[in-house]
């Protein structure tokens, strides 16, 4: 008691204050905190006392003992400061704490949580950023799918054409090379002259129909003659050049000039009639090494200084526009150096000699 | 697909795995079930099956046949027994689903602060293992303070002290984080057991684990009571000396005698946290104080205890069993604004 006392002259004179009863006409005398207030005064305890003791904060338990909840720290506090309040004042603690919860409604509330989140970085909502976004895209694709469908259109356009190009294609030499090779004719007669000069008279008509080549049917063999005229050449072989170029293969076995003449013509074709190794070359540059099985058909390209090699004489047959050559040999017959020209296979037909030689390079 | 087909017909949970006590709270209903974390398994040609789950597992435990077991399947509030958690769970689970089949819940399940990421990848998958369609894990202190209702987002320290029956945490959270968390292994089986060696120390008689808890809960105490030797209890149990059982009385101060030492740990527990506190959380704290939850909270005294020992006020919340499990429930409840304290292993 002595002590307590003590306590309250250092305490100064709020201690003083909390000894006098709060509110005795105080409406509910069931409240919560008239009841620990009367409680504590009827066992004479001072309220510094019971903070020091309880280590609650003096204004804590004035707020509880007048009812001011708003001034207590929180809702998980209150009801433990209350409920240690009511233990210490003898108290059933759990009992206060219903009452306590049944006056304060706010306190049932459960406490609202909000986290601290950063800011979000930029502006701009993410909604309308995925609009945006969903435009563009069907923009995008929208421009592709004009673009495939323009692409698609001309894939049909081509398609078309094949039909009418591929008769178009039958004859080897396209129209379109004649007005190509028109303004090389000029060179051309230049060589053509100077061929009559060095060769036999016979060569120089084959250069003459060379000029007017380009116009590749007879239509342009009518023409051929105009310029010849002027040229003033010997007359002799001109005229049976229009007339067959075939003819004129076969007289003269001439070597580069009248091929050129025939190489528009002349189809030649190496049919197997048995597995047979074939190799093409022009010259030094090889076109073709490989094995023609019984039946393939091999078209020669139409090209000047071609040779064959094959390693199966027998089983080759060499036909030019579809007639058939005499064998180059027996079956089994290396052979060495065939000219794969119209002309002088015809002049090995007519002679009959098939090229059996192993050794013989051509020219 | 399958996983958001089995998601309608599934109710979500939050369970609080304790040591002693698992507790579900079910999404939109509450708190459905509490029961003893205990199973009990029987051999029957050569395999194990479960027997029993929780209550009725508990009262087998320590009188089992040779055929039957009786496991708590956490130790120190982690998983101990692989399998027997599996099923354990798996069983809250049908229970709390009315043994429908097809149940996939989402399960929130709380772990202590202090595990290892294997004691805490452990419980994922048990979790999994039995049947929940995604698990989440929460932190059990930031439960217990989100559970007792503490204002753990603001910019203000809080501390919580949750005894459960494995472990204790002890945590300071400010701003929805935990600034500070130790997690020692003392709990209410710390407590059990100090009761077992103090009677058989000081008496000759040896003491079930159930007895133990019986004593701790009835007259158990923190502190010493003032004047006299306060309440008594009969405790029956084997004599060692003859091997006869027997019964004895056994006084409050025994009592408070024999957990003087768990009581110890735990206040160090507290005193070092507060050590490692920062100056400003510590001048909210001294406001404030200590929220104490979990079962080892009803231990008479302690928070008389605490208080003396620590200088700062200490309140017990608000049912303080269930903060765990309440605070879980809450996250479930509001795992849009709280998922900043879940966490998954994967």
């Amino acid at each position: 008691m002595k002590e307590t006392l003590e306590q309250k002259l250092a305490m100064g004179p709020m201690s003083g204050l909390r000894t006098a009863a709060p509110a005795a006409d105080a409406p509910g005398a069931n409240d919560v905190g008239p009841l620990l207030c009367a409680t504590r005064m009827r066992l004479g305890k001072d309220l510094q006392d019971v903070a020091r003791l309880l280590h609650i904060r003096y204004n804590y338990l004035v707020a509880i003992e007048d009812g001011r909840f708003e001034d207590l720290p929180g809702q998980a506090y209150a009801i433990g400061f209350v409920r240690a309040y009511a233990e210490h004042l003898g108290l059933d603690g759990d009992e206060i704490v219903r009452r306590f919860k049944d006056e304060n409604a706010g306190i049932k509330k459960p406490t609202a949580f909000n986290y601290p989140l950063p800011a979000p970085d930029s502006g701009v909502p993410s909604v309308v950023l995925l609009m945006i976004a969903v435009v563009m895209g069907m923009m995008v694709y929208g421009a592709w799918y004009s673009i495939a469908g323009a692409d698609r259109r001309a894939a049909d356009l081509i398609q078309e054409i094949p039909v009418r190009l591929a008769a178009m294609l039958d004859r080897p030499p396209a129209p379109q090379t004649v007005p190509a090779e028109t303004p090389v004719v000029n060179p051309e007669p230049v060589k053509v002259v100077e061929t009559p000069l060095a060769p036999v008279a016979a060569d120089p008509p084959k250069p003459e129909p060379a000029k007017v080549e380009p116009a590749r049917t007879e239509v342009a063999a009518v023409e051929a003659p105009k310029p010849e005229v002027p040229k003033s050449e010997p007359p002799k072989a001109e005229p049976p050049k229009p007339e067959a170029s075939t003819q004129v293969a076969a007289l003269t076995p001439a070597p580069p000039a009248p091929r050129q003449n025939s190489k528009s013509t002349d189809v030649i074709e190496l049919k197997a009639t048995s597995d047979s190794w074939i190799q093409v070359r022009a010259g030094d540059q090889l076109l073709l090494t490989r094995l023609l099985r019984k039946g393939e058909v091999y078209r020669v390209p139409d090209r000047n200084g071609l040779t064959l090699m094959t390693g199966n004489a027998g089983g080759i047959e060499v036909s030019v526009n579809g007639d058939a050559m005499p064998p180059l040999g027996s079956e089994g017959t290396v052979v060495r150096g065939v000219p794969l020209e119209a002309a002088r296979l015809r002049t090995m037909a007519k002679a009959a000699v098939p090229v059996e030689t192993d050794d013989s390079e051509p020219d | 697909m399958f996983a958001r087909l089995t998601g309608w017909l599934s109710n979500d949970m939050a369970i609080d795995l304790g040591t002693a006590n698992t507790l579900v709270y079910v999404k939109g209903k509450g708190i459905v079930l509490n029961e003893p974390s205990v199973v009990a398994l029987a051999e029957v040609k050569g395999r194990k099956q479960v027997l029993a789950v929780g209550n009725e597992a508990k009262q087998m435990l320590g009188r089992t046949p040779g055929n039957i077991q009786a496991i708590r399947p956490l130790r120190d509030g982690v998983i101990a027994d692989f399998e027997v958690a599996e099923e354990m769970i798996k069983h809250f689970i049908r229970k709390v689903h009315n043994r429908r089949s097809f149940a996939a819940p989402l399960v929130i399940v709380c772990v202590p602060s202090g595990s290892t990421a294997v004691e805490r990848r452990a419980i994922q998958e048990s979790a999994e293992a039995a049947g929940a369609r995604k698990v989440f894990l929460i932190e059990e202190p930031m439960a217990a303070a989100i559970g007792a209702g503490l204002p753990v987002t603001e910019p203000t320290g809080s501390m919580v002290v949750d005894i459960g029956g494995g472990t204790t945490e002890v945590a300071v959270l400010s701003l929805g984080g935990i600034v500070y968390a130790r997690s020692v292994r003392v709990g209410g089986d710390m407590m059990d057991e100090a009761i077992i060696n103090y009677i058989r120390r000081n008496h000759n008689l040896l003491v079930g684990e159930g007895s133990a808890e019986r004593i701790k809960k009835e007259i158990g105490c923190a502190c010493p009571p003032e004047h006299g030797d306060g309440k008594t209890m009969m405790i029956k149990g084997r004599d060692l000396m003859n091997g006869v059982p027997k019964e004895i009385v056994i006084t409050q101060r025994q009592v408070a005698e024999a957990l003087a030492e768990p009581v110890t740990a735990i206040i160090d527990a507290v005193k070092v946290a507060l050590e490692h506190t920062a100056p400003e959380l510590a001048a909210d704290l001294v406001d404030k104080g200590i929220i104490l939850t979990g079962g080892g909270a009803l231990l008479y005294n302690l928070d008389f205890v605490l208080r003396h020992a620590t200088g700062l006020p200490v309140s017990i919340a608000d049912d303080p069993l269930s903060c765990v499990v309440l605070g879980t429930g809450r996250a479930l409840e509001e795992s849009k604004k709280l998922r900043n304290v879940l966490t998954t292993m994967y």
